[in-house]
């Protein structure tokens, strides 16, 4: 990970004309004056635009939707009401010009582990006007019996303690879970997962994931997502996975390959090689960024009118032109 | 390409701009941050040194507090009968599991308690099974 070729923000404007994402200049600047005008903040990350509001017309087939750390059974500050902003984020899902074929969870389905909480996932996510919906489990999902639970609800089709692969129009998708492995409380555990917080995917998810994509040609854009970053982004925090190495090494030959995560329930975004590496927001609350705070904790004294910008879901468009996918953040306001 | 090249340059200026105004307007400093670039001076914040090796022997109840990720006392000795009792006082939730599986408080969130009497000697290391860089441990003698 030391060689990467991390790239800001400026750099796609000025050096770089990568179109590792799918955005050209041009994209980007129907992006910016669409945005310039109706005066919404532009981030940018890892050379792609990263927040957008989720209205906005954006090139390209919209190919799904990334809902992240729902978190529901969370009542405290900074958002006591984690389930009406998910409601609002499903609205605009159902708003969206084009309907997402499926949606790709990417864990802490639950704050708890706790039945109620599950149950109230599922009524509010059946609202989405949608195909299916892809799960992987969050450790806030596993903690207390291993993912029994969440493996019975939502592990419908997976192998092993939940992973899984599918095909959509021609791209590879690959759902991983990288946090059972890290709840084991069993010492022999740690010696391969999770010592020191870190997520872990374990020999078995290893073996399978090989295989899995042995035999795909080079050219297939492939679609990880998991719930733990796959890249070391603060392991102090416990923000990342570590045998990830292992996994994107199985991943080094493909052209294309998307890493989607929640879990530290942020923006944050980076390339290297062929292979993004994208974080999406929480729906429930931020966290702080790495190091800002002496610990992962919410951060509960945001403003309440910096709530809606600091959550939100991630869309992802596949651009047929360039045969690359678009990722953008969509913050609820 | 002239023209394009004067297109970026504006274009440039104009993302420093709106970099800048997303900077401001969150009010945080690591916005520049967001592409991964780690500090760990940062986290040269004071946080309270945790309590090692806290010999309770003569106390019929100990507590543990839970906050900023960290079990206080981390490392504490009891005698037989004692009762210990964690509490967590912190944002997020956190578990005492014993990694022997001897006791487990399951999910405790902010301010919830788990209480367990210790009866027999040993060493009883645990862990929160949400966050396993969390270990503390206590010794029965």
């Amino acid at each position: 990970m030391k060689d990467s070729n991390e790239i800001t923000g400026i750099d796609i404007l000025g050096a770089k004309e990568s179109r590792q994402n799918g955005w050209d200049r041009r994209d980007f600047l129907k992006c910016v004056g669409a945005w310039a005008g109706t005066g919404l903040v532009l981030a940018m990350a890892g050379g792609v635009l990263t927040s957008c509001k989720i209205e906005d017309a954006v090139p390209g087939v919209l190919s799904f939707v990334q809902i992240s750390d729902t978190h529901i059974g969370f009542n405290k500050d900074p958002n006591p009401k984690v389930t009406e902003t998910l409601q609002k984020l499903v609205d605009k899902i159902n708003a969206l010009p084009q309907r997402p074929p499926f949606i790709l969870h990417t864990g802490d389905l639950s704050h708890l582990s706790k039945p109620e909480e599950f149950d109230t996932l599922e009524q509010i996510l059946k609202g989405i006007k949608t195909d299916q919906i892809f799960y992987v489990p969050g450790e806030h999902d596993t903690f207390s019996d291993q993912g029994a639970e969440f493996l019975k609800r939502f592990g419908k089709g997976t192998q092993g303690k939940g992973w899984q692969s599918f095909d959509h129009n021609g791209t590879h998708y690959i759902g991983l879970n990288n946090v059972v492995a890290a709840n084991s409380p069993q010492p022999g555990a740690f010696k391969n997962g999770g010592a020191e917080g870190l997520g872990s995917l374990g020999t078995d998810q290893l073996d399978w994931l090989q295989k899995d994509v042995a035999n795909l040609s080079a050219s297939t854009p492939v679609v990880v997502f998991t719930h733990v970053p796959l890249w070391a982004v603060y392991p102090q925090w416990g923000w990342g996975t570590e045998d990830s190495e292992q996994a994107l090494s199985f991943l080094k030959r493909f052209g294309s390959v998307t890493v989607l995560n929640g879990h530290i329930h942020q923006v944050m975004q980076k390339v290297e090689g062929n292979i993004t590496f994208h974080t999406a927001r929480s729906t429930a609350y931020p966290q702080p960024t790495p190091g800002s705070a002496p610990s992962p904790g919410p951060v509960k004294d945001l403003p309440p009118d910096r709530l809606p910008s600091s959550i939100g879901v991630t869309q992802v468009r596949y651009i047929e032109t360039e045969k690359s996918l678009a990722i953008v953040d969509s913050a609820l306001a | 390409m002239i023209v394009i090249k004067k297109d970026l340059r504006i274009l440039a200026s104009l993302a420093v701009v709106l970099v800048g105004m997303a900077i401001l307007l969150a009010g945080c400093s690591g916005q520049k941050e967001l592409a991964g670039h780690s500090k760990t001076h940062d986290m040269d914040m004071p946080s309270p040194p945790p309590q090692a090796n806290v010999d309770a022997t003569n106390k019929a109840e100990v507590q543990i507090v839970i906050d900023n990720f960290v079990f206080t006392p981390s490392d504490v000795t009891v005698a037989p009968g004692t009762k210990v009792t964690w509490i967590n006082k912190d944002d997020a939730p956190h578990t005492a599991t014993s990694v022997d599986k001897k006791f487990n408080s399951g999910g405790l969130d902010t301010d919830d308690k788990f209480s367990f009497v210790f009866n027999d000697k040993g060493e009883y290391p645990y862990i929160c099974t949400l966050h396993p860089q969390m270990k503390a441990s206590i010794k029965v003698k």
